[in-house]
């Protein structure tokens, strides 16, 4: 029996167990009568501290929103238990993994929301592979999570296919040692964002001709290939690729008048800002002329990243970048749910980016848990039928559209946002451009 | 400065004296610059002058950082690891200074050539001061060590600065703001950077002032006293400490001199920058000559240049391939560099 149904590890989130307590007596320990005290809990492994905090922060409030707003479930009292698993710039994921195995020695924890970082979900994964326990993740976007190979051959110029083992990622067959798959996400997947960037370059910029450089690590060389792939097929031709070593002074001069006068009009990067990709910015503004008409594009390394903006500049302006994730404000079923979120929940670090993600994977959970009752008989399911039920997910009604789960575990509505620095100041937030929609059929 | 040369391994130079290592060093100079002269024929001309132009700009900053690898090498025979650093730092201390000189980006014009001089001659001083510490803490009391001690400790001094920048400002690469203009001009079918030639024409300066100065002045010459037979010099009078840490004052001032160029070129910093910047102004020193000044400048540019027409004409992944394969070639075919002088055994 837990002793605290509702536990909170941060001031931050209080308020909404303040709510959740109100709401349900039973928690309190005020039981009414001789009926035992029915609670199902809902675990949230999110950043709550540290770099990411605020994202995760504003993520758990999703969660929290929704569970407040539907307290109880076919007779249950429904509880959360947010552990705060702060980003580990040393990837370390031992915190993930102390987090989840006490969520796992709560019977009655049927379900967990989270986690945030691709590398706690591979710690995490098999641990709660084992306990047939289902995480449900609002934001974790590395392929190998779910699916074989790391880059599909038709999004390899070369041809071949990229293995999870080649990208130095275990396979998703290694992270589930039952074989019965128990991850689930509501983001889309990394290598759709070279393809999303592509047609937005094709189709909105009007590109022909671009110059392709990567970070030369697993995820920027992903990124650049499925780029160049998608690209290529759209018709536009990469008139040259680098892949830089990361451990390196960015210093692309050359590179860049090279590709200039083979024509390109922009430049792709694939990579993270920690790897100079917004640093280089400045010297296309020298290579390119002033103006920011050539385009630097990139993927969730460097977009919303306050680094990339600094790095950059005054020449932020023309760096447009992908995010494998809908932007919920974007989307008009989301709308009543946002305004009335923001009524209960003032601040605006309250609502992030994944704060609606999170709201629709609570709501998930619930139609799995509520469907898992019902199949026994009104008692506390199992969570290995909580599992199954979340696996046979086809066509749910959340805030940001109609989706399922494919059978690896991935959303069916595969939904990427264009983002673009809304100017010089690193802290101001990004101007959402547009979204591309590979829903209906993948790009490759 | 070349007398360090006298005391290079006697194997290294019977080997690259021999006729036929000289040859085969010659065909392969020769096959190199058959392939880029095809490759530049390929390309239109205006094309082969910017990449020129960068090559230059980057090849006068690396010889700003290989002067100061060649006159410790020349003094005290210590490769000085530290030295690329030092030249990040002068990138860290100039970043410090800008907020209190009142200089921001995106207001650049000609208000701002004063304080950024001002800036550059504080930022030399402090990383000459950094080097004169360096110097005095790590490597003086192991003068008389086996030659692997200081080197050893030239390492770690390295790290030391590497992760005394880390801490400062963390991990990630710091914007260096843009202060040079960015227009172009164009002189026949050539396109010109002005950013470019301001950063060939500081550099330049640097080189020619302290050639002058190391050639003319008193300290210049107990410097190249000291270089040649350190006992010798100390009998004359020459006061070998105070020698030994003005080289390491002025190479450092160098080098950060070349610190701020490097930012103002990229517009980025970032801790580790010195590493590998530091070994490719060590093979553009060994390249011209190890312990010989024009050679360190010469070095500097030909590898700046040959790293422009790699990454431009050529793949950029063979361009440190290319860097160090010279170092190595040099080593081995003609270990004196292409300025070094032999010098008779001591």
């Amino acid at each position: 029996m837990d002793k605290h149904p509702v536990r909170s590890v941060l001031g931050g989130s209080a308020a909404a167990c303040i709510t959740l307590l109100l709401a349900l007596p039973a928690c309190s320990g005020g039981t009414t009568g001789a009926s035992p005290v029915r609670t199902i809990t809902i675990g949230a492994d999110l950043p709550l501290t540290g770099s990411e905090g605020r994202a995760g922060q504003s993520t758990l409030n999703g969660v929290s929103y929704f569970v407040g707003s539907h307290p109880t479930l076919d007779g249950f009292n429904i509880a959360v238990d947010a552990r705060d698993d702060p980003f580990s710039p040393t990837r370390d994921t031992s915190r993930g993994a102390q987090n989840l195995q006490a969520l796992i020695a709560q019977p009655r924890v049927m379900a967990v929301i989270g986690p945030f970082d691709a590398n706690v979900a591979r710690t995490q994964i098999p641990i709660a592979n084992r306990a047939h326990l289902a995480l449900v993740s609002p934001g974790t976007s590395s392929r190998c999570l779910t699916k074989e190979p790391f880059l599909p051959a038709a999004l390899n110029p070369a041809r071949t296919e990229i293995t999870c083992g080649a990208a130095s990622l275990p396979s998703p067959s290694e992270l589930r040692p039952t074989g019965v798959n128990n991850f689930f996400r509501l983001s889309t997947t990394d290598e759709l964002q070279g393809p999303a960037a592509a047609d937005f370059a094709s189709k909105q910029l009007h590109l022909l001709r671009v110059a392709v450089i990567s970070d030369g690590e697993a995820y920027g060389q992903g990124l650049a290939d499925s780029f160049s792939a998608r690209f290529t097929r759209l018709g536009g031709t990469v008139v040259s690729h680098q892949d830089l070593d990361p451990s390196k002074a960015i210093d692309v001069s050359a590179f860049l008048q090279g590709a200039k006068n083979d024509g390109a009009q922009g430049v792709y990067f694939g990579g993270t800002s920690s790897n100079h990709a917004c640093a280089m910015r400045s010297q296309m503004a020298s290579v390119f002329g002033t103006d920011g008409a050539a385009p630097l594009l990139g993927g969730d390394g460097i977009a919303l990243d306050p680094t990339c903006v600094g790095d950059a500049g005054a020449t932020a302006s023309g760096i447009y970048a992908t995010v494998p994730a809908a932007d919920a404000e974007h989307i008009d079923s989301a709308r009543t749910i946002i305004a009335a979120f923001k009524t209960k929940y003032g601040r605006p670090e309250d609502f992030g980016p994944y704060t609606i993600a999170a709201y629709d994977a609570t709501a998930v959970v619930y139609k799995a848990l509520d469907q898992a009752i019902k199949a026994s008989a009104g008692n506390l399911p199992s969570r290995y039928s909580v599992a199954a039920v979340l696996a046979a997910t086809t066509a749910f009604s959340g805030a940001t559209g109609v989706f399922g789960f494919d059978p690896a575990g991935d959303t069916t509505l595969r939904l990427l946002s264009i983002y673009r620095p809304s100017g010089p100041d690193p802290d101001a937030v990004w101007t959402w451009v547009g979204a591309i929609d590979y829903s209906a059929a993948l790009p490759y | 400065m070349i007398g360090a040369l006298a005391r290079m391994p006697s194997t290294l130079r019977t080997f690259g004296g021999s006729q036929v290592s000289n040859l085969v060093g010659l065909l392969i100079v020769a096959g190199a610059l058959a392939l880029t002269l095809q490759h530049v024929l390929q390309h239109s001309a205006s094309f082969f002058f910017q990449i020129l132009i960068i090559g230059i700009a980057d090849g006068t900053i690396y010889g700003l950082i290989a002067l100061g690898y060649t006159m410790v090498y020349g003094i005290i025979e210590l490769i000085n690891f530290a030295h690329g650093d030092v030249f990040t730092l002068g990138g860290y201390f100039s970043l410090a200074l800008f907020p209190i000189f009142g200089i921001a980006e995106g207001k650049a014009g000609f208000g701002y050539v004063i304080p950024l001089l001002v800036v550059a001659a504080i930022t030399m001083l402090l990383c000459g001061v950094v080097n004169v510490a360096i110097e005095r803490v790590a490597y003086r009391p192991l003068r008389h060590a086996p030659r692997l001690a200081p080197l050893i400790t030239a390492i770690g001094m390295s790290s030391i600065l590497e992760g005394a920048m880390y801490l400062w400002r963390g991990p990630n690469s710091l914007h260096y703001p843009d202060l040079l203009p960015l227009t172009r001009f164009n002189i026949g079918p050539v396109n010109i950077g002005v950013k470019d030639l301001i950063v060939i024409t500081f550099a330049l300066v640097l080189v020619v002032v302290f050639t002058l100065f190391i050639n003319l002045s008193k300290l210049g010459k107990a410097m190249r006293a000291t270089a040649q037979d350190r006992d010798a010099a100390q009998l004359m009078g020459i006061d070998i400490n105070r020698t030994i840490s003005a080289t390491f004052f002025i190479g450092a001032a160098l080098a950060g001199a070349g610190g701020i160029t490097w930012g103002l070129y990229i517009s980025s910093v970032d801790p580790f920058l010195g590493f590998i910047t530091g070994l490719i102004a060590f093979t553009a020193a060994v390249f011209g000559g190890i312990g010989n000044i024009p050679g360190a400048a010469l070095g500097g540019l030909l590898i700046g240049l040959i790293r422009a027409f790699s990454d431009s004409y050529f793949d950029s992944s063979w361009t440190e391939v290319l860097i160090f394969g010279i170092l190595i070639a040099t080593l081995v075919f003609r270990p004196t560099g292409l300025l070094g002088m032999r010098v008779p055994e001591k």
